[in-house]
């Protein structure tokens, strides 16, 4: 069973190609069915833990060493991640049957994109599953390069976002590499779930360092801060179906190797010799101090964003930073409240990515200020984006705020108060940044062009729709998804030495300081509108106008009534607080004047000294050269 | 039951949101030394716009404003009022400062749905400067769950049990004074009002609302105050012995809140996050670090 779930989707990519040279649509709902039954053999190998499968040996066994596989394990941490990854994978590629408005110039794109992205899948499939380290590596260098073909070709200008992504994944890998290198070395064996026992006996020092070189490869792929800056190119340029599938999915391989290395390392053995800092180790302080300055980057670029596409980008990097914060906590209350975030975040930022993908289907931009008053012609992407902001805001009673909660919750018990600020400005702004699209594109002056504008079909509705019935299903009985996560912490930790379950029943969550009931604050929700509604209903019925029966202070300007656009208040939308920090450095510019411009320049200082413009100093070089080599022989 | 009580602890917020407005009115007209409207002025004026008939710029302006109005009654439900319990047992903190932002998504969506620009601009300043007061009040907020280690207010009111020496004013003063400032930026008070701002953005939001829209607002308006201001006097009023405790400190906490108000000019919107984030950031910083450190005698 196991092995189908690599296999299935590898001989679905040379069956796609045949089916696309008959009809490429059929290409389409291929796809749909290769990742369905995935989806359905995913679902159903849940308890099935360390069943485990073999693909191949990669270094033969000797004397002293055992052998390498690339093999496939399932176990109740992974299982999650996978859950999640099949479910986005099979919503986008439904979406993806009629949502690729964006890829459709003569159709030859659009067959190479179902061989990509099958092949996509397969990476995310092997990757989550991976037995060992290497196995991990191996489908993670993988998904970079599919990744890599598929930012390239989105819009024209899309090769130098992928370049961008590429190197700083090529970075990343390098570090990865060395440090599986090193486990190899040091304990003979990169079996993932043994880690904890093979790595015990090594010293701290040596333990910290491997730690940290896989955390940098985490940082690079979750977007985290300072690492992040791939994702703003990469978002933007690449094509409107992969991006959800790039920020739900893909920025979670990062969370995956983050959790392994703060979860399945010896890090309770090694911590006692480093100094601790409020009741974690310092090394962890410095992880969970850059997850939370990555919330504060994410937020404040987040919000001044004029593309809808970047703002959801810049959510992720927000994201991922309270993701790195919860694990490098390491409590019971943080890694659960990351697990569940990462279910969370990848549900609400695929539902914004899609709808967004659909009002591009519609209107063929996603720039904020060349839209408005779509709610009329799109209710479903309203309500979907709606659900989903209020899941990325935190707002009870969406699944957002129950991961948040664990997290303010791991953060408080620990008396942890600056990393909390940042983790309450981030979602205070996040309640700022989500909001600009809804107020831009979704209401306010329609422009005339858009009047026409109809709802997606059908086909793309749907992945749209479950995937926000999920984030209320988490968001009002959060016990569903918080019993696997206590499995998975019971798997983690078995001794329950310094990870326990968190404390639920079905409806209500037992935090450090307080509990609170997720299916009744739902109900409570549902009666205050309740009221709200009889109070409202009772009275005289209204009559309906039209966006243009405005106030507008007794003038009637006649430009409004041409171009009703006009009278839209969405370009900057925050212009009063973006321009006070419009003069902050960024790290993106840090990265390619300072770190780029560097490389050029003495790449350029370094030719000069070759050709400076006349060939005679370079005939005579390159003479003297040959004679110093003949010399020297 | 539960059904019975919260109708009539509804009740209660609007009456008494509504006589708060009122005297607001009287309060201000004093002090401007008019002679002001009668106190019962504000109930006039809500059955009225009820009564009137209005226009409505779509499903989501209607909407909204019943989202606005329902997650307020829902907060309301959390917070012990005196020694009324309702729901507070089974709700946090955080579960109820954030249940009232759904309320402000609510009004936000609905505002921006008149298409009116002013009302954009009025919600834009209404989220910047929320950015600003929210931070030091949660700050003193995480200060004080971790002395008390409870996030349950019903747990909080009973640690200043015991007179007014325990009330957490006494015992978080700079904290105190945060949550006041706080206060007045979560209520619209005078240096905070920047989102109604009548004489530059035609009072923001509410400029295309008229009639039980409007009624609906006024209405979210006075459960929202008695929530806002219930919570100061729950979290550093040592909360009340029972009911009649409870609303006269509510007044109390409004009228210096009133006064205070009316001496003071309006902030630009930047200014609001830009004050919030000096000061009282500073204060509720020490207040925090100190309790934590520290702890209650």
């Amino acid at each position: 069973m196991l092995n189908l779930l690599v296999l299935l989707p590898l001989l679905g990519v040379l069956l796609s190609r045949m089916i696309s040279t008959f009809s490429e649509p059929l290409a389409r709902w291929w796809s749909v069915l290769v990742l369905g039954v995935n989806t359905v053999i995913i679902a159903s190998l849940y308890g099935n833990w360390g069943s485990a499968v073999l693909l191949g040996q990669v270094i033969p066994s000797t004397a002293n060493r055992p052998a390498i596989h690339l093999a496939l394990e399932i176990n109740p941490l992974n299982w999650i991640f996978a859950l999640v990854a099949t479910v986005i994978l099979l919503a986008v590629a439904l979406f993806s049957i009629r949502g690729m408005s964006d890829l459709e110039n003569g159709g030859k794109n659009l067959k190479t994109y179902h061989v990509l992205s099958l092949l996509l899948s397969t990476s995310v499939y092997g990757f989550f599953l991976s037995e060992n380290l290497l196995t991990l590596f191996v489908f993670w260098e993988f998904m970079t390069w599919v990744s890599f073909f598929m930012v390239s070709m989105g819009k024209p200008r899309s090769r130098s976002a992928a370049m961008v992504f590429v190197t700083m994944s090529a970075l990343g890998a390098a570090t990865f590499l060395g440090a599986v290198a090193i486990i190899y070395r040091l304990a003979g064996t990169l079996s993932i779930s043994g880690l904890s026992t093979a790595l015990y006996r090594q010293p701290a020092g040596v333990g910290y360092g491997i730690m940290g070189l896989l955390l940098f490869s985490a940082l690079v792929k979750s977007g985290t801060f300072p690492l992040h800056t791939w994702l703003r190119k990469t978002h933007g340029h690449a094509p409107n179906v992969f991006s959800p599938v790039l920020s739900g999915l893909l920025t979670k391989f990062g969370v995956f190797l983050g959790a392994i290395v703060f979860l399945l390392f010896p890090v309770m053995k090694w911590s006692p010799q480093l100094f601790s800092l409020m009741g974690i180790s310092s090394f962890n302080y410095l992880f969970a101090a850059l997850g939370a300055v990555s919330i504060l980057v994410g937020t404040f670029l987040a919000i001044r964003q004029e593309d809808a596409k970047m703002l959801v980008a810049y959510s992720s990097v927000s994201h991922a930073g309270y993701i790195l914060l919860g694990l490098a906590i390491s409590s019971s209350l943080g890694v659960a409240g990351s697990l569940l975030h990462v279910m969370n975040h990848a549900l609400s930022s695929a539902a914004m990515f899609l709808s967004m993908a659909a009002v591009y289907h519609v209107a063929g931009t996603t720039k904020m200020s060349q839209l408005g008053g779509l709610v009329d012609k799109m209710p479903v992407t309203f309500a979907t984006y709606l659900i989903a902001i209020i899941s990325t805001a935190g707002i009870p009673p969406m699944g957002g705020f129950v991961s948040k909660w664990l997290l303010y919750q791991a953060l408080i018990e620990k008396g942890m108060i600056f990393l909390a600020t940042a983790a309450f400005i981030g979602s205070i702004g996040s309640f700022l940044y989500v909001f600009t699209p809804l107020a831009a594109v979704f209401l306010g002056q329609r422009p005339k062009a858009l009047e026409h504008a109809k709802e997606v079909p059908v086909v793309m509705q749907i992945p749209m729709v479950v995937l926000s019935l999920f984030t209320i299903l988490l968001g009002v009985l959060p016990s569903i998804a918080l019993r696997w996560i206590n499995g998975a912490i019971r798997w983690i930790d078995p001794q329950a030495s310094w990870l326990t379950p968190i404390p639920i029943t079905l409806s209500k969550i037992q935090g450090a300081f307080g509990a609170w009931d997720s299916v009744l604050v739902f109900f409570v929700f549902g009666l205050g509108v309740v009221f709200a509604g009889i109070l409202f209903y009772l009275f005289r019925k209204n009559r309906r106008v039209g966006y243009l029966e405005n106030y507008t202070a007794g003038e009637v300007p006649v430009e409004v009534i041409q171009s009703p656009e006009l009278y839209h208040y969405s370009y900057q939308f925050y212009k009063p607080l973006t321009d006070m920090y419009a003069k902050f450095p960024s790290m993106e510019e840090a990265y390619e004047k300072g770190i780029a411009g560097n490389i050029a320049r003495l790449a350029a200082a370094t030719a000069h000294i070759f050709y400076n413009g006349s060939v005679r100093w370079s005939v005579f070089l390159a003479l003297a050269g040959t004679m110093i080599v003949l010399g020297v022989r | 039951m539960l059904i019975v009580e919260s109708i009539l602890i509804t009740l209660l917020a609007i009456a008494y949101g509504l006589f708060l407005m009122g005297f607001d009115r009287k309060i201000t007209a004093r002090v401007q030394k008019r002679y002001g409207p009668p106190i019962w002025q504000q109930y006039i004026d809500t059955i009225k716009l009820f009564a009137k008939s209005t226009i409505s710029h779509g499903f989501i302006f209607d909407m909204g404003v019943i989202m606005a109005l329902g997650g307020t009654i829902a907060t309301l439900l959390f917070m012990p009022v005196g020694d009324w319990k309702v729901l507070s047992m089974s709700g946090d903190l955080f579960v109820v400062i954030y249940l009232l932002a759904v309320a402000l998504l609510g009004m936000a969506m609905s505002a921006v749905n008149s298409a009116n620009p002013n009302a954009s601009i009025g919600i834009m300043r209404a989220l910047t400067q929320m950015l600003g007061y929210e931070i030091p009040w949660l700050v003193v907020l995480v200060g004080m769950m971790y002395t008390f280690k409870t996030s349950s207010i019903w747990n909080l009111v009973g640690g200043q049990a015991g007179g007014f020496s325990n009330w957490n004013m006494v015992r978080m003063p700079l904290g105190a004074i945060v949550a006041f400032t706080t206060l007045m930026g979560q209520l619209g008070k005078k240096p905070f009002d920047t989102f109604i701002a009548p004489a530059e953005i035609a009072s923001g939001p509410m400029v295309e609302y008229g009639g039980k829209y409007m009624g609906m607002l006024i209405v979210q308006h006075a459960v929202g105050m008695f929530v806002e201001i219930g919570l100061f006097v729950n979290l550093f009023l040592g909360g009340g012995a029972n009911i009649g405790i409870f609303l006269l400190k509510v007044l109390a906490v409004y009228f210096v809140q009133v006064l205070v108000g009316n001496v003071l000019s309006r902030f630009r919107v930047e200014q609001v996050v830009r004050f919030h984030w000096k000061w009282p950031m500073v204060l509720a910083f020490v207040q925090s670090i100190w309790i934590m450190v520290v702890g209650v005698r």
